[in-house]
């Protein structure tokens, strides 16, 4: 009697106390326990920290929405949903875990789908598997057996159909599937490894130039990352422009931003001799700032810069789809395009000098204001667009996106060598394939800890990086 | 909107045990930073270890000393560890390296397959780690009023909780006056200053550098475990932001004084309430939810961080000339 008294007042204080000083943080973390909502189907799903979505659009072969389609979700949590005029449906879920959507066997007969079934994992946490979309234009991998898709039935197949389903909503096969043969998850996660490490390089490429010119390592360079993002969708998905349009106007956005914050902030703080940490710490207010302003004006949700889903196709082992292949081909090409403007352009030569020694270059004629401005400029762009390749290839990009990877840009600089540009690179692909094939032996969520480890080790022994000159550090 | 429970919750935040934790956190941050002049990006970790190492040990049935000495242990070991490679190399390393090790202790603590210790992402659960701690309480069972606040006397969020922080932190402003104007505290100043200086002087910089980080580690323990008492061990409660706030108050109140982290957790925490509540207050619902305004809240730390970094890096109390940063 008394501990059910004592818990009722528990919970009441605690509500007192989530309404009052700290809902942020608490609604940032998840319900606590005792307190389970099942599964519901919803209108439209944006994953919270207290539930996942699970959703999707359904098509015909011919790309035209199917309406008053019943899907059943079934796994940790059960629902069903009706699809809507524009084939939309969606269900919000509350517990991590693998989800089966079914539907009617004659329905996708009927429709031309490859598939009535298909499984995701649901992770409420993780900001790529916090949504799944689920799609059946894909033959189920070991035949749909029967048609009544009840009981364990479903999950048979559903485990089976696991695989093909989530590995192309990117870098999701981690863990999915138990009876995927090793070697082919082992080459997935090193395919989905170089695509995000090439991501992460050009976000670290340009975090790494603004340090070697200035000595500041910023963190809102997170932000940047996310404000490339947001813009794609703004420009996609507010304005209705095409992709393409979206995308550079978002490059625009970013590269002005890295001009507007160079010529407000950080160049009247280089000119009063503010010391590199303390400009740090203004990074780090900044870094609130924006990613809070964020918040304030997109929500707290996933936003898509495209709607429609790739068809994926296999290469080799891998399956993947064409917007991932582009957007890998795009970093690469910036990615050299930069390291051919340091090292075979005059501006580039004075940028590495810069690096290498500013009151020398200065010495010797070279504007190192006006370098430092284009390095801004050029690192705040780069940023822009990763946050745009991020967005098409994660299938959308939220307000803390980029906060959540730039302690992975550190490592990669840190790893690389702090202000060598092809250093951050090269460590921006070791964290990246890292990081995701640590997931075949280590938790899936733990993965990111894995890359923040490599930097620890890093600096216990060689603190310089793998392209850092020798020197003492300190 | 109601004008007296504005003012009784944003006074409310003056006592709270969430401001003594937080000012806790800042005095151990003081001792790294404000004292020694190293750059602690990663006091939350230091936070969610005293704070696992509190609850962990309470729900296994450990008593109330063993599971303070578990955290102080845990914070110690974790001092050392970062310590160890990163106090002879640069300001940057040492600031990159705790961010990171805090988000490991953070992402490991949260995993599932933590579950079975951590709890996972849900945590751990008041009724399994509070049960002792509040037993402790020679206060009787009820709730008092004391001028315009309302609590209950033992049970969670209570008063014997806040009695509780605000003696400890009375000890930790203290024990930081003594060590501040110690000879102790004169090199850790003097390595603030200029490293070389006191190397050249015979003594072992890493050494007293290692012990200022544990002794602020230990502080930032015990302002975890004040953190979670109230509520329940989360490790995405005690994330990055804890840190920056921490920074926050400690630039507000004024690095390397003794009462700076008190103002500064005390006022930054009641302005936050007011103006929080005052939009929840002014501003229909509709125009901006509160989600958003919650939103609002961060940007203003933010910007209140840089403005103070820019242009009153001393803060309220402190003196320009003492504050230097290390770059």
């Amino acid at each position: 009697m008394t501990a059910v008294h004592i818990s009722i007042r528990r919970h009441r204080l605690g509500l007192l106390l989530f309404t009052t000083v700290f809902a942020l943080l608490m609604a940032l973390s998840i319900a606590t326990p005792g307190r389970t909502f099942a599964a519901e189907a919803v209108p439209t799903c944006n994953p919270t920290a207290t539930n996942g979505c699970v959703n999707g659009i359904l098509q015909d072969a011919d790309k035209k929405p199917i309406a008053n389609v019943t899907l059943k979700l079934s796994g940790k949590e059960e629902a069903t949903a009706t699809t809507d005029a524009e084939g939309k449906w969606a269900f919000s879920v509350t517990a991590d875990g693998e989800y089966t959507v079914t539907m009617d066997e004659s329905v996708a007969k009927e429709h031309g789908l490859k598939a009535a079934t298909a499984t995701v994992e649901i992770e409420k946490n993780s900001f790529d598997k916090a949504r799944q979309v689920v799609r059946f234009d894909k033959p189920v991998a070991a035949s749909a057996n029967g048609s009544g898709k009840s009981g364990s039935g479903s999950t048979a197949s559903g485990a089976q159909s696991g695989s093909s389903a989530s590995s192309d909503t990117a870098q999701t096969a981690n863990g999915s599937s138990a009876t995927a043969n090793i070697g082919k998850r082992i080459w997935q996660q090193l395919f989905s490894g170089v695509i995000f490490g090439l991501m992460l390089g050009l976000m670290s490429v340009g975090m790494n130039l603004v340090y070697g010119t200035t000595g500041l390592s910023s963190f809102s360079h997170g932000e940047q990352v996310t404000l490339g993002g947001l813009m794609a969708y703004v420009g996609t998905q507010v304005l209705h422009w095409p992709l393409i349009p979206a995308a550079v106007f978002a490059v625009a956005i970013g590269a002005l931003t890295g001009w507007i914050q160079n010529e407000l902030v950080w160049a009247p703080l280089r000119r009063k001799r503010v010391g590199t940490m303390q400009q740090m710490i203004v990074t780090i207010g900044l870094s609130m700032a924006l990613q809070y302003l964020f918040q304030f004006f997109f929500g707290g949700d996933i936003k898509g810069i495209t709607k429609s889903i790739p068809a994926s196709f296999t290469i080799g082992p891998v399956t993947t789809d064409a917007p991932t292949l582009i957007s890998a081909a795009i970093a690469i090409i910036v990615i050299v395009g930069v390291t051919l403007f340091l090292y075979r352009t005059r501006l580039g030569r004075a940028t590495r000098a810069v690096s290498d020694n500013a009151a020398l270059a200065s010495a010797s004629g070279i504007n190192v204001e006006q370098v430092v401005r284009i390095v801004w400029i050029l690192s705040c762009g780069m940023a822009a667009l990763s946050g745009v390749l991020l967005g098409v290839y994660l299938n959308g990009i939220s307000w803390n996106t980029g906060a959540t990877l730039l302690l992975l840009m550190f490592a990669a600089v840190t790893l690389g060598g702090l202000g060598t540009a092809n250093g951050a690179l090269v460590g921006s692909l070791i964290i990246g394939i890292v990081a995701d094939m640590s997931s075949l032996v280590i938790p899936n969520d733990m993965r990111y800890a894995s890359a923040l480890a490599i930097l620890i080790i890093v600096l216990l022994i060689r603190p310089q990086g793998l392209f850092g000159k020798q020197q003492r550090v300190g | 909107m109601d004008f007296l429970t504005i003012i009784s919750n944003t006074l409310g935040e003056l006592i709270a045990p969430t401001t003594a934790a937080y000012v806790l956190a800042a005095i151990g941050l003081n001792i790294h930073f404000g004292m020694t002049g190293l750059m602690n990006m990663g006091q939350a970790g230091f936070m969610l270890l005293g704070a696992y190492g509190f609850a962990i040990t309470q729900s296994m049935g450990a008593n109330l000393f063993a599971s303070v000495c578990a955290a102080v242990a845990l914070a110690v070991i974790y001092a050392l560890l970062l310590g160890i490679p990163t106090l002879k190399l640069g300001p940057d390393y040492l600031a990159m390296v705790t961010l990171a090790a805090a988000e490991i202790i953070r992402i490991i603590g949260r995993s599932t397959a933590m579950t079975k210790i951590t709890g996972g992402s849900a945590g751990i659960s008041p009724q399994d780690f509070t049960t002792q701690f509040e037993g402790t309480s020679p206060l009787p069972n009820g709730s008092t009023t004391f001028l315009l606040w309302t609590y209950n006397n033992n049970i969670a969020n209570s008063w014997w909780l806040r009695l509780v922080a605000w003696v400890l932190v009375a000890i930790a402003a203290l024990l930081c006056w003594r060590w501040f104007h110690s000879p102790w505290g004169r090199v850790l100043k003097g390595i603030r200053e200029d490293e070389n200086a006191i190397r050249s002087l015979g003594k072992n910089v890493t050494t007293y550098k290692m012990q200022a980080l544990i002794l602020g580690g230990i502080f930032g323990a015990f302002g975890g475990i004040i953190f979670v008492l109230p509520r329940s061990v989360q490790p995405d409660s005690l994330g990055r932001a804890v840190t920056f706030y921490t920074w926050t108050i400690l630039l507000l109140g004024g690095a390397a004084t003794i009462f700076g982290p008190i103002l500064g957790s005390c006022l930054l925490w009641v302005l936050l309430t007011f103006v929080k509540e005052i939009m929840r207050g002014a501003i229909p619902d509709t125009l901006i939810s509160s989600n958003q305004v919650e939103a609002l809240g961060w940007v203003i730390v933010g910007v209140a961080l840089m403005c103070l970094v820019i242009f009153r890096p001393q803060g309220l109390l402190g003196d320009r000339k003492e504050l230097a940063f290390n770059a």
